[in-house]
């Protein structure tokens, strides 16, 4: 069973000015003298790891959730290893492009790929030739639950009521994106909750929310922690959270299986390794990732910015995999929007 | 009251802590802002992590000073080599490239430092002042208005096409044809993508600029002799204040630009290109008789794109702080380096944190100042970099736009793109057509389309949804007669 | 009066069309995407097909409506000198492809080299001195600190460069 960590209290901090540049400062000392070491051991082409830099391939864009994790990930992995962990962004391809990259790397432990729930998806719309079996799992860290979102002043005030008009009528639901996880999700809900729902994409999870805002649409699904400022002080309500407690961001709102609905979905992150790895270079990664799940700095950074700490070791990740390529699949099969 | 938080925030910027930072940001957003290729959305998002550290104020001011100093320097280039920085300086090239082509390149750059400090300084003005209302307006934009906003935004290509209005068309025509190449974002079919993974989202639209403009610049330099004197134009480059009768001339157009821009930019989905875009077109429509006419160097339409794009920056961050709705790709990292620090952009920050707000207006308004400082100073600097010999300044920038290009995703793809669009840049210069049409049809075909379809998808099919918009049935309007009035005029003359 | 006009325009066409070539490529290609559009599967009232098509219609028109009033027909295209150009374009073709195996480093190495002789630029220190100096300028500033997926080649000589104490810099 996944860990949970999302009703750990908030620290905020805030580190003074000589804490910062002590901070860079030693980042500094420790690149400098890993250097040298790394070239001896790369010309020599010595098996011990990390002998350079490890690169960790975000496929999607600097500034995202992808990409702000995986350089929390980097950063404690330095504490755990004798070398320099590097993010490096690949974009395209609704993610495939820079996941090829890495799934096609040397499986020798210095290149590092970013999964999401899209891995699972590509095969089945037609995006890429890139599945769960491509890849070697190394750990989950996150996972970003799905909330059913309405206007503050909408008719819904509860998942029933939602519900009940939904048997008897269409409801417009916005997605962040067509056949993105975000739509998966919205599916999903809507058909455990045996409802009409016309899917609308939008451009991003900002403009699906704005779209709900101003009453285009009548619902969406988004995560949790991207729309919770909005249901705060803003034009949003959360109607329930598809986990499998109440979340930290979203303090008074249900989980949907509290309402009537049995499900969780939503997104999740985790690191991979390219197929065909040895199993002692693979431990040895997993036990430096192990040791950056309970990293101070790393659970700072993810309780600061709002992700649920959620792990699945490599195991329970690749039957993960697994089941969410099935349950994707049928997903995609049922929307009538398989590859064409 | 808001005077209080206004003095108060004042005092908070007044930290040698903070000014540095800012000085920091300007610097590192005008390095890269004049590198064709490098956005200010990058630059950011690298930079965020550093701001983690921080307390929220002075990350803030790291981040907003690279914005304002990546969006104003995205002129520099388009001035000096015809090439934008950042998209928001394509419609810059328009009037800045023939000024420093008359060895006015010093005064265009000082110009363009002008207008964008007025076009940044009425953006924070709005963004003090107006933002509650300006954000409810914007929130209002659904499907239809964006669509009606695209259209509108179309028809500037009659007004940039030049000479010739027939290949002005085909050029935008052609841009909005490339721009339908990857996954239909509303059904999901594959569009002209010939199984190519990196065509999935599209081609990457920064990518046909550089190589549109850079590329075909630079092979036009070649083509004319790269080591021949034969166009050398001197620099003028005494002074460092612009000429009080050149202020005058622009003084109206950046301020209605400024005012236009902070409008478009508050706009969630309407960034400084297309801001810059529309306000060089309403400075066309609204002077008449300009000598030198625009497009042949008129200082005032060098003023008008740059206070539009620079206002856009104010602008995007209406809708960001107030409503916790992201203006543009950089207003949406900024949300994340807020959230770091639990401020939740929205509402209630105005409540909660109007200290932490008005010290970040407050500074935002010190950006600029230092811009048009430093951009004052550094004008003539610039202005001698064209006075560089061209076979060593060419070599240059062909290597950095190639960068550029594999820097937009990490991917050596963007570079054949770029250099295709190089090519055929090149070839249809020489033909006579004008190229910043295809820019216009890149940037707001997708907008066009994907706001048509699904204002019909939501209506059921009827056109009564474009209809019952007042402010979509406006600009539609103002759209066809943007296009019938010339039109009717051309005839009767 | 219009007859002879029309006349005009139909005698005119042959040689227009040879004096704006691009245009009749520009038709072709609107041509091909209405074919292709036209083989979407249909979905919707309004589907993915529409504004390819659309847009190729207006491609069309316009492009010919450019073919028939083109009355300038002989471009003042003398003056210029197509190698040059042809010859820019090939090396950094060239250079993009080769990258993957060059790597960023050496390959921009080598492509300032090439061109900036090309510009005629004959001074030895200044060739060596840019062509070595300014990418490795380049490569500290986009590959270490921007942390841009620059190639690496199948020589990874860019590791041997030291690594930069980061934090001093930014």
């Amino acid at each position: 069973m996944p860990e949970d960590t999302s009703t750990e209290p908030t620290r905020q901090t805030v580190l003074s000015r000589r804490n910062l540049v002590k901070a860079v400062g030693t980042t500094g000392l420790v690149a400098t003298a890993g250097c040298l070491d790394s070239v001896s051991s790369q010309l020599s082409g010595q098996q011990s790891w990390p002998s350079r830099p490890v690169e960790i391939i975000s496929p999607w864009a600097a500034g995202g959730g992808a990409d702000r994790t995986s350089r929390a990930v980097a950063d404690a992995a330095e504490n755990h290893t004798e070398g320099t962990w590097n993010v490096s962004n690949q974009t395209g391809g609704s993610g495939s492009v820079g996941m090829n990259a890495a799934a096609n790397a040397k499986p020798d432990g210095h290149t590092i790929g970013c999964m999401a729930p899209e891995i699972a998806l590509f095969e089945h719309l037609g995006i890429a030739d890139l599945s769960p079996d491509d890849v070697t799992p190394l750990m989950q860290y996150t996972e970003f639950p799905a909330a059913l979102v309405v206007r503050k002043d909408s008719k819904f005030k509860s998942v029933d009521n939602w519900i009940a008009y939904g048997q008897k009528n269409t409801i417009k639901m916005a997605n962040s994106g067509f056949g993105s996880s975000w739509h998966m999700a919205a599916a999903a809900i809507a058909d455990e909750a045996g409802v009409k729902v016309e899917h609308i994409s939008y451009d991003g999870a900002a403009p699906a929310m704005t779209a709900v805002a101003n009453g285009e649409v009548d619902s969406t699904a988004v995560g949790a922690a991207e729309v919770a400022s909005q249901v705060k002080d803003g034009n949003l309500r959360a109607l329930g959270v598809a986990f499998d407690e109440k979340v930290k961001s979203l303090p008074n709102t249900p989980t949907l299986a509290n309402e009537g609905l049995d499900i969780r979905i939503g997104s999740w992150l985790a690191h991979f390794a390219p197929p065909d790895m040895t199993e002692s270079r693979k431990q040895e990664i997993v036990d430096v990732y192990n040791s950056v799940y309970e990293d101070d700095g790393f659970v700072e950074f993810m309780n600061n910015n709002g992700f649920i700490r959620v792990k699945r070791s490599p195991k329970e990740l690749q039957q993960f995999l697994q089941e969410q390529y099935e349950y994707y699949g049928n997903l995609v099969d049922k929307l009538g929007i398989s590859k064409q | 009251m808001v005077l209080d938080y206004i003095t108060q925030g004042f005092v908070n910027v007044m930290d040698p802590f903070i000014i540095g930072l800012m000085v920091v940001g300007i610097f590192l957003g005008i390095l890269m802002g004049s590198i064709p290729g490098m956005t200010a959305t990058m630059t950011i998002a690298v930079l965020l992590s550093f701001t983690f550290t921080m307390e929220p104020a002075q990350g803030m001011m790291l981040l907003l000073g690279i914005y304002g100093g990546a969006v104003y320097a995205g002129s520099i280039p388009a001035i000096l080599i015809r090439t934008p920085g950042t998209p928001s300086a394509a419609a810059t090239i328009f009037d800045g490239y023939p000024l420093s082509q008359k060895g006015e390149a010093g005064r265009a750059v000082r110009i363009s430092t002008i207008a964008s400090f007025v076009g940044g300084v009425i953006s924070v003005l709005a963004l003090m002042f107006f933002s509650p209302v300006i954000a409810d307006a914007a929130l209002r934009f659904q499907s239809p208005e964006f669509f009606a906003l695209a259209v509108f935004g179309l028809t500037i290509i009659a007004s940039v096409s030049g000479d010739s209005l027939t290949k002005g068309m085909v050029s935008g025509l052609l841009g909005m044809l490339v721009a339908t190449i990857g996954i239909d974002p509303i059904t999901g079919y594959h569009r002209f993508t010939f199984d190519i993974p990196e065509l999935l989202t599209g081609v990457e639209f920064i990518a046909v600029m550089i190589g549109l403009f850079g590329i075909a610049e630079g092979l036009r330099k070649y083509a004319e002799g790269i080591n021949e004197d034969q166009d050398e134009i001197t620099q003028d480059v005494s002074g460092v204040l612009p000429s009080f009768s050149d202020l005058r001339a622009i003084a109206p157009v950046s301020t209605g630009s400024g005012i236009l821009g902070a409008l478009i930019g508050a706009i969630p989905g309407a960034g400084g290109d297309i801001a810059a875009f529309i306000t060089y077109n309403e400075a066309t429509r609204w002077i008449k008789n300009a000598t030198p006419s625009f497009g042949d160097g008129n200082i005032r339409g060098v003023a008008a794109a740059e206070s539009g794009n620079n206002a856009s920056t104010g602008g995007a961050l209406i809708p960001t702080l107030t409503l916790g709705i992201p203006g543009d790709s950089v207003s949406a990292i900024l949300i994340g380096a807020l959230l770091v620090h639990d401020v939740n952009p929205g509402p209630g920050l105005y409540q909660d944190q109007p200290e932490l707000l008005y010290t970040i207006f407050v500074g935002f308004l010190l950006i600029y100042v230092f811009i048009l400082l430093f951009g004052l100073l550094g004008a003539n600097y610039w202005a001698q970099v064209i006075n560089i010999p061209k076979q060593f300044i060419w070599p240059i920038i062909l290597l950095l736009t190639v960068i550029g290009a594999i820097a937009l995703r990490g991917n050596l793809f963007d570079a054949w793109v770029m250099l295709g669009s190089g090519v055929l840049g090149y070839v249809m210069r020489l033909r006579g057509y004008p190229l910043a049409p295809i820019v216009l049809g890149l940037i707001l075909s997708p907008i066009a389309e994907v706001n048509l379809r699904r204002s019909l998808a939501l209506s059921n099919g009827s056109p009564d949804i474009f209809l019952n918009s007042p402010i979509a049935l406006v600009i539609l309007l103002l759209s066809v007669a943007t296009i019938l009035i010339p039109a009717v005029r051309a005839l009767g003359e | 009066m219009i007859k002879q006009q029309i006349e005009d325009v139909i005698k005119r066409t042959p040689s227009s069309i040879s004096s704006n070539p691009l245009s009749a490529v520009f038709i072709l290609i609107a041509l091909a995407v209405i074919y292709t559009a036209n083989r979407f599967p249909e979905k919707g009232l309004v589907g993915p097909e529409l504004f390819p098509t659309l847009i190729s219609v207006g491609i069309i028109v316009f492009a010919a409506a450019d073919i028939l009033s083109e009355t300038q027909t002989e471009q003042e295209l003398t003056d210029l000198n197509f190698r040059p150009p042809a010859v820019v374009i090939g090396l950094l073709m060239l250079y993009v492809s080769l990258m993957p195996v060059t790597g960023f480093l050496l390959g921009s190495m080598l492509l300032l080299l090439v061109l900036l002789h090309y510009s005629n630029v004959r001074s030895t220190t200044l060739l060596i001195a840019l062509s070595v100096g300014f990418p490795i300028l380049l490569f500290y500033l986009f590959g270490r600190i921007f942390l841009i997926r620059l190639p690496e080649g199948i020589v990874p000589i860019s590791r041997l460069l030291p690594q930069l104490p980061l934090g001093v810099v930014v």
